[in-house]
């Protein structure tokens, strides 16, 4: 009978148990259903709740937040009676007991972490944004393993914290024991998704060759840039849906990691970070919480705005919303509406057995689903706004918006437990850093300090600067323990993080850091002389700060190694106890950018020498579009100086740190709004509706005809209002003084440019009453309207004392456009604008007369000459370097009507000749460059204005110099190495060689020019606000040269047939590329661009591709040929000239090789032949390289080839394989052998 | 051995198709003709005999390059119809019956032909009624059209501004520029692509000179900017676009290469 009772108890005790069911993942499984076999009580009662700060999404913008929404809430998950949670804030996640809020342990990881977790087996996995996945034992939150799914130790500022290049934000997904993820969120920094062994942290595949690929984006459009990884990963039958952050997911296959596709263009205006799916179908964000339905086979969509973010209940979906909506999917991908409730479920829904429990604004709703028919069973209300529920072990999980845990159970509790964080208040008293404080002037950017002894220190950092500090030790307890302490006192580490410091230091971003405090002198390793300049490399230049603390003999040291080391802008103080050095200055090489279009000669080209191609991220985030004016009104680009950019908002202007994004100052005005109304936004502008994805600021001329309302110079800012200019103090923002030039008849204030000590204001715009018809009042189009294109009158004064030095009038209008300074002299175009010429012209109406370009005497206003013939344009540019001076014209999309690039006219400025006066198409308004114009894809001798010619670097023939754009509004920028613009994604020409155009894919470059490269790195400000398009990022970002960066281009070459004299076949890799030896490596197959109709052959057998990102190659010089491959190549044959006499002419011929997979010696053997001579036998990759991914290779001269090259590979064991043929023809005597 | 063949293909014509295309066919086959609006502004609800006569309406612009929106609006009236292009009021009608014709009228459907059987483009002259003044540009306009090499493949048509067949079409070609209507003078406006009208000859500007400048502008390489801005104004046309024959020019400039440059 005993026995029985417990076997009866076990039994019970077994059902009971059963009942439960983890959450062990975001949404409760792989397929993010947000259903569970799990059936709570009818009745639940409130337990216990805990309360942490709200959390503060990662991303800056209304509908960046709204698109990605994975760390706006708390995302808890469930597994054995513990609920785990990640802290975007405190870089930890915490388990805490279900049944009393007890935290049980907590962990913290490098960096923030902002995916929901996933629990299986026991073991709990995360990832971060300092690039690894987690792997912790759920008991105790001890590490079992962690894997670096970055592929370096390197650092930027991302979203405002020191994080991996690599963020790791795939939202781990786990099935079958196997863990699915993903670093790096710019395709442009290649990207790595992985499947992992959940148990060992083995890689079971890894897919790194897809961040590169040549595929349409937004606008269908070409470019380099694939999925960025950025969001909860999914499940859908075989394929992996790879959240794409902004965009729909990409599928994988899930077993190979093969991309199946990614429909990124043909999407539209939809996608987001949120997917749920069935083994059919997949559910992705759209705007809210809407969403589309698509076919998981093929990515196509199937419904649009289907319903509200679902519950997937195998074919039983149920839609979140104001009202829930019951359906059914069928086989053929139909749905049908089952019933309807009323119940409001807009901020979440669940299912847990045959319930569903609803969230809104008002609390929680429980409803019976029984006969297919839906029974509120009862109603919770809250004070909160419920946004998230979990149902698990027994427990209702509800989060709220302002970050409080709420746990409802099946029994009644007599005291509701209310636990709470310490709110953040930190106090402490420190000389040390009083001083340092006091010393440095340095209250606010990112620090750095090195030793963590001085506790008071840094809690008075903290507390007395606005400073966000890195922390670095060498022992980890202490690095534990100060994380927990300021933990615990409520400080985020957004404010102060701590850091392993062997770890992390050397691969810190440059320029970033405004103070750097090093307690501990040892951490210098005795003055070593990589550690110091790499650390002051680090330091943001304009006066940021190292601060050593030394004494006696190590202080005389250090002092002696800066002296060596003569750093450029270094500058030593010392005191007692410390050293201070000063990154003083400019960086060496860089240069600023003022005035719309560069500086006041209009060259639109920055003198910058330092950044040139390849390039990398240096931050990205941590400021908002909201304050950069609407896109397509195109307003003012930003102006870069003394490390600080300046950009213009509906009504504000702010400056934010080159070096790191931080907002330094905003200004807000009373009435600039008003001001460019009409100019640079107007009323399609809709700020109210961030998430319309209808049209939303139609394309106006803006800054492009009117010119910029703006200047920042090194002491002010000077801004337009009305009819003042006002002078912002270039430091803080604040108003220093307003002028008011004008007179009474004074309205509004037109042009604006500064040179030396002078401000040039315009009195009035011209409004060409000449045009005008008496009586006659009509609304002008965008395009025609010409009325803010001039000023009236040009004044001059003192920029410091508004004093006024003279002024003059215009017969028509100074054209902005059209009045720049250079060399003393102020030159100006007083006329009609182009579009007017050409309307009187079509009427048979002469232009009226006073047309006429000016050379004015800047000081004194003297008239140096006055010219009346030719005079046509409507832009002037000035070569400071030539003394030349050029009219043109201003054509570029979104300009006025009748801005046509016909002709150009350069002088000679010393006598007032000219020098050429030439027919030239062009489309850009014309760049100066050196003795260069440049124009939307081609190029002019300003010396001559003959078309620009360049070597074809694989016939050696002399071809005429162009480059292909693809789309995108703004215009081509120059600086001393490259040339940007939008194409597709942000796009670039490398002017220093031969090939083509490339991307920096992941992001997009704004529709106002922002590319502009000033103060050592590349600008680009968000300038891409009212955009809807699913571009992989829309953020701000600064870029800077990282020779080990990879990019691609496409060289866009087509080939003459004349004999090959160079050239590169680069196998299976997605675009053009040239080396340093100035070899331009074609991608073959053909992908990217235009083909080069060099003719090529290729048998095969088994053929695969493989690709490799090329920081994963280990090589000399050019990891970015070896890293792809193609395997099964029996033979190859290259065509090297098609010209009907071909000569025999010997080659070098140089093949590279590498062993991508993990093979040993003997697994794969082959032999080489080429033209029939055996040159490899038996080449054994793995056994000459030792290892995987090295770079092998063969170099033979003397080949003789005439009118085709042929290689053989004949396999003895596996597969052959080849990533490389590079082919040079050698200063030989060649032999006739054909003639046609 | 399964052996594949794969050759560096010739996919760049393709790509740079667009880019020696010239101005006239591009716009003909690449280049939709903007979107009209016609609004029935209205105050009260619409009763079952303005929904017939507004349904009556749309049928009648079904295929044309406009689309039918209501608008109730408190402060008007009346209702009436108002047409819109590129956000301009072109035109305001009282009653249906003004909407007659609105997209299709004999002429547009010949020069619709004409332009889809391969012309460059067609020469639509708008007379004022004054004889001196008319003849004296249709003098200039048959001169060029006869000395351009290009003027076999250049139609020309005469529209009196007070033609009721063609009424409709008249005011849309005088809404081109915002002050046409005001002008007594004959205006000779480029029709190329589907229905685009460029901005006027006007008055005196109609001379040989400037037609052959409007030529010029119909032969040129389509560039990238001019696909990006393209000038001109949609008129409102109900008809197919699809598969036009092969722009006559191109045989022209095969023959004539130097005329291509």
């Amino acid at each position: 009978m005993r026995l029985s009772l417990t076997l009866i108890l076990c039994l019970f005790s077994f059902l009971a148990e059963a009942q439960f069911h983890d959450w062990p993942m975001w949404r409760s499984d792989f397929g993010r259903s947000a259903s569970t076999q799990e059936q709570l009580a009818d009745e639940l009662y409130l337990q216990w709740t805990v309360k942490y700060p709200a959390r503060v999404p990662v991303w800056d913008d209304p509908l960046n937040q709204n698109l990605m929404q994975f760390d706006r809430l708390f995302e808890p998950i469930v597994s054995d009676n513990k609920i785990f949670l990640g802290f975007n804030d405190q870089d930890k996640v915490i388990a805490l007991d279900i049944n009393s809020g007890r935290e049980l342990w907590h962990y913290y990881a490098d960096g923030p972490v902002r995916l929901p977790l996933a629990a299986n087996k026991g073991k709990i996995y995360f990832t971060s944004d300092d690039g690894i996945c987690y792997c912790l034992n759920a008991d105790d939150g001890s590490l079992i393993w962690k894997l670096s799914l970055a592929p370096a130790g390197n650092k930027l500022l991302g979203n405002k914290r020191l994080i991996s290049m690599w963020p790791a934000r795939g939202g781990i997904v786990i099935k079958d024991d196997i863990i699915y993820t993903a670093a790096s969120i710019f395709p442009m920094m290649g990207t790595f998704i992985y499947a992992i062994n959940a148990e060992t942290g083995e890689i079971v595949w890894k897919n790194e060759g897809t961040g590169s690929n040549y595929i349409l984006q937004p606008h269908k459009s070409p470019a380099f840039a694939d999925v960025a990884p950025q969001g909860t990963f999914v499940i859908s039958g075989e394929k992996l849906l790879v959240a794409g952050g902004r965009s729909v997911p990409a599928a994988f296959d899930l077993k190979t990691g093969e991309e199946l596709y990614y429909r990124l263009a043909e999407s539209g205006k939809t996608g987001g970070a949120f997917t749920c799916a069935n083994e059919q179908v997949f559910f992705n964000h759209h705007r809210e919480n809407m969403c589309y339905m698509y076919d998981s086979k093929n990515g196509e969509t199937l419904i649009k705005e289907v319903g509200g973010y679902p519950v997937v209940d195998d074919k039983h979906i149920y839609f979140s919303g104001e009202k829930i909506v019951a359906a059914e999917l069928d086989d053929e991908n139909e749905i049908e509406t089952m019933w309807e409730s009323e119940v409001s479920a807009v901020n979440d829904l669940i299912k847990a057995g045959n319930c569903l429990y609803a969230a809104d604004s008002k609390g929680i709703t429980a409803i019976k689903i029984t006969d297919n028919a839906p029974r509120v069973l009862w109603t919770h209300e809250s004070r909160q706004s419920i946004e998230r529920l979990v149902a698990s072990n027994g427990k209702l999980i509800a989060v709220s918006e302002d970050g409080e845990i709420m746990v409802f159970g099946d029994s009644p509790v007599s005291s509701v437990s209310y636990l709470k964080q310490p709110e953040s208040n930190i106090k402490g008293r420190s000389f040390s850093a009083r001083r340092i404080i006091r010393k440095t002037g340095i209250k606010s950017g990112y620090a750095v300090v090195i030793g963590t002894e001085d506790i008071r220190q840094l809690k008075k950092l903290v507390s007395r600067t606005s400073l966000s500090i890195i922390a670095f030790d060498r022992d980890p307890d202490r690095i534990e323990y100060l994380r927990e302490y300021f933990d615990r006192r409520g400080i985020n580490a957004e404010r102060i993080s701590f850091q392993d410091f062997d770890q992390t230091l050397s691969s810190l971003p440059k320029y970033f850091s405004s103070l750097a405090i090093i307690n501990d002198p040892s951490y210098l390793s005795g003055n070593d002389v990589g550690l110091l300049s790499g650390f002051y490399e680090s330091i943001r230049p304009y006066d940021g700060k190292i601060w050593v603390k030394t004494r006696g003999k190590a202080k005389k040291e250090l002092r002696n190694a800066m002296a060596d080391l003569d750093l450029y802008g270094a500058r030593l103080r010392s005191g007692l106890g410390y050293i201070m050095i000063s990154r003083t200055g400019a960086l060496e090489g860089a240069a600023d950018w003022t005035h719309n279009y560069g500086d006041i000669s209009n060259t639109i080209k920055s003198d910058d020498k330092i950044v040139k191609a390849p390039l990398g991220i240096l931050w990205f985030g941590g400021n908002s579009n909201m304050d950069v004016l609407p896109r397509h009104g195109h307003g003012p680009s930003e102006q870069v100086i003394d490390g600080r950019l300046i950009i213009q908002g509906v009504n504000s202007v702010s400056a934010r740190d080159v070096y790191t994004g931080r907002l330094i100052w905003k200004k807000e005005f009373e009435n600039l709004d008003e001001d460019t109304w009409m100019i640079y936004y107007d009323e399609t502008y809709d700020e109210e509706n961030p998430l319309d994805t209808k049209y939303n600021q139609i394309h106006m001329p803006g800054a492009n005809a009117r010119g910029t309302n703006f200047i920042a110079t090194r002491d002010y800012v000077y801004v337009i209002e009305g009819i003042n200019c006002h002078l912002l103090d270039i430091e803080t923002g604040k108003l220093h003084k307003s002028i008011s030039p004008g007179d009474k008849y004074t309205e509004r204030l037109g042009y604006i440019g500064v040179y030396e000590d002078l401000l040039i204001l315009g009195n009035n715009f011209s409004d060409y009453p000449e045009m005008s018809r008496e009586g006659v009042s009509k609304k002008k189009l965008k395009f025609l309207d010409f009325d803010f294109t001039a000023s009236k009158e040009l004044i001059i004064l003192n920029r410091f004392s508004g004093r006024e030095k003279w002024r003059i009038s215009a017969n028509h209008g100074f054209i902005h456009n059209a009045v720049i300074a250079g060399d003393g002299i102020l030159y100006c175009l007083d006329k009609l604008p182009q579009g007017l010429e050409t309307k009187l012209k079509r009427r048979g109406e002469e232009p009226p007369s006073g047309s006429r370009m000016l050379y004015l005497d800047v000081k004194s206003g003297k008239v140096l000459s006055e010219d009346t013939t030719n005079i046509f344009g409507s832009w002037l540019g000035y070569s400071t370097e030539h003394k030349l001076l050029l009219q043109a014209n201003r054509p570029s999309r979104d300009m006025l009507s009748g801005e046509s690039g016909e002709r150009m006219i350069v002088y000679k400025t010393q006598t007032q000749e000219i020098l050429w006066d030439k027919p030239v198409d062009y489309a850009n308004p014309p760049i100066i460059s050196g003795d260069k114009i440049y124009t939307n894809g081609e190029g002019f001798s300003l010396l001559t204005g003959d078309p620009l010619y360049e070597k074809d670097l694989i016939t050696g023939e002399e071809i005429k110099w162009k480059f292909k754009r693809e789309y995108g509004c703004g215009y081509v920028v120059a600086s001393e190495h490259l040339l940007t613009f939008r194409s597709a994604a942000a796009g670039f020409v490398n002017l220093d060689v031969f090939e083509g155009t490339g991307n920096f894919g992941g992001f997009k470059a704004g529709c106002s020019a922002n590319l502009i490269v000033a103060n050592g790195v590349l600008n680009s400000p968000d300038y891409t606000r009212t955009c809807q398009c699913p571009y992989q990022n829309q953020t701000s970002l600064a870029l800077v040269n990282m020779p080990w960066m990879t990019y691609w281009t496409n060289s866009n070459y087509r080939w003459s047939g004349k004999r090959i004299q160079h050239l590169g076949l680069n196998l299976n890799a997605p675009g053009d590329r040239t080396s340093d030896e100035n070899v331009l490596w074609i991608e073959y197959p053909y992908v990217a661009g235009a083909a080069p109709e060099i003719p090529v052959w290729i048998d095969t057998v088994d053929y695969s591709e493989i690709r490799k990102d090329p920081i994963s190659i280990h090589s000399k010089n050019a990891p970015w040929i070896s890293a792809s491959s193609i395997e099964g190549i029996r033979s190859i044959e290259i065509t090297l000239s098609e010209e009907s006499t071909v000569w025999e002419s010997s080659y070098r011929v140089n093949l590279y090789f590498s062993e991508p997979e993990s093979r040993r010696t003997g697994e794969r053997v082959f032999d080489v032949s080429i033209q029939g001579r055996k040159i490899l036998e038996d080449l054994d990759i793995i056994s000459e390289t030792g290892k995987e991914d090295m770079e092998l290779v063969k170099s033979f001269s003397g080949i003789m080839a005439g009118r085709t090259l042929r290689i053989d590979l004949d396999p003895a064991k596996g597969n052959t394989i080849l990533s490389g043929i590079e082919l040079h023809r050698e200063n030989t005597s060649d032999v006739k052998i054909f003639a046609k | 051995m399964k052996r594949d063949y794969y050759r560096i293909i010739v996919l760049a014509g393709l790509v740079s198709l667009a880019c020696t295309t010239r101005v006239s066919e591009w716009v003909l086959l690449n280049a939709p003709a903007n979107q009209y609006s016609l609004i029935y502004f209205h105050q009260n609800p619409i009763d079952e005999t303005v929904r017939k006569q507004n349904q009556k309406v749309v049928d009648g612009i079904e295929m044309a390059n406009i689309q039918f929106i209501r608008v109730v609006r408190s402060e008007i009236p009346e209702p009436f119809y108002g047409l819109y292009y590129g956000g301009r009021l072109f035109s305001k009608y009282k009653i249906a019956d003004e909407l007659k014709g609105l997209c299709s009228s004999p002429l547009r459907e010949v020069i619709a032909a004409e332009l889809m059987a391969g012309k460059l483009c067609v020469m639509l002259y708008l007379k004022t009624g004054i004889k001196e003044k008319d003849e004296m540009g249709l003098n200039a306009l048959r001169c060029a059209i006869e000395s351009s090499p290009f003027g076999k493949i250049i139609t020309m048509h005469e529209l009196s501004r007070n033609s009721k067949d063609e009424y409709h079409l008249a005011s849309q070609l005088l809404n081109v520029e915002d002050d046409l209507n005001d002008i007594q003078e004959p205006m000779l406006f480029g029709i190329f692509g589907r229905f685009k009208a460029l901005e006027p000859l006007l008055g005196k500007g109609i001379t040989e000179e400037n037609i052959h400048l409007m030529i010029d502008y119909f032969t040129a390489e389509c560039s990238c900017l001019i696909k990006d801005a393209l000038p001109g104004t949609d008129i409102l046309f109900s008809g197919k676009w699809d598969n036009p024959q092969t722009a006559l020019l191109n045989k022209i400039i095969d023959d004539n290469p130097s005329l291509g440059y």
